[in-house]
């Protein structure tokens, strides 16, 4: 079992994360937006942390840089609609680890989150 | 084999995995948020803030994948990657009026499924 953290201002697909991971056996603590998320784990410790891009407030961005700073270790997926593929980029430079293009396969979620939490 | 015209619950009954109360949970939060994120993106466009057009377009773009409704994910992103280039915002009210119109069918198909699932279960 993993302590994940997810970002994501969509509540249709932070509710389909948070079932997903839960299944899989997963402690899960959801955060709303960017603000919300940094907060969260600047005083909390995770084993992943799953950050969608576009964000209210603080965006996907400034989350995975902040997560970088604070627990370099702590891997992070960041979550981008078709199109976006530049921003993933940017996170990738960032520090970021992985990426899913929504809406994603629940199959490859479970797999990604294995493979980086191991 | 697919019964609808305007969604496809593949996704979801993949993500559900068999657990049926999930998807009516789904089916009925979409029904809820999609006309807020709707009102959002109608309020955005009034108020011509195209970088608001552009989040709540975005926002909307995932959702409606989540019911499979293509057609409506399609217009999300037409107006999500062309909002403050090549669609003048002007054209933007014929585009919302349209997202509208589908999501009255995406509604109809959504609760001839609820009827299903729930003398289902």
């Amino acid at each position: 079992m993993a302590r994940i953290l997810i970002i994501e201002d969509e509540d249709l697909v932070r509710k389909a994360l948070e079932f997903r991971l839960k299944k899989d056996g997963h402690q899960v603590t959801p955060c709303m937006d960017g603000r919300q998320g940094i907060l969260t784990l600047e005083t909390q410790t995770f084993d992943l942390i799953i950050t969608d891009l576009m964000l209210p407030y603080n965006n996907g961005l400034e989350v995975v840089n902040r997560s970088k700073e604070i627990h370099k270790e702590t891997p992070v997926i960041v979550l981008s609609n078709i199109g976006l593929e530049h921003v993933v980029m940017d996170a990738f430079n960032l520090g970021a680890d992985d990426y899913m293009t929504k809406p994603f396969s629940p199959n490859e979620l479970s797999v990604r989150v294995k493979r980086l939490i191991k | 084999m697919n019964r609808y015209q305007y969604i496809d619950l593949e996704y979801i009954t993949e993500m559900a995995d068999g657990d049926v109360v999930f998807v009516i949970e789904m089916i009925n939060d979409y029904k809820t948020k999609i006309p807020e994120y709707i009102a959002d993106l109608n309020k955005a466009a009034s108020d011509r803030n195209t970088d608001e057009v552009k989040f709540y377009a975005h926002k909307l773009a995932s959702s409606f994948m989540m019911m499979g409704a293509k057609q409506l994910n399609e217009i999300a992103l037409k107006i999500e990657h062309n909002v403050k280039g090549s669609m003048a915002i002007e054209q933007l009210p014929a585009e919302l009026r349209k997202m509208d119109e589908l999501f009255m069918n995406v509604q109809k198909e959504l609760d001839e499924e609820l009827k299903l699932l729930n003398a289902s279960n």
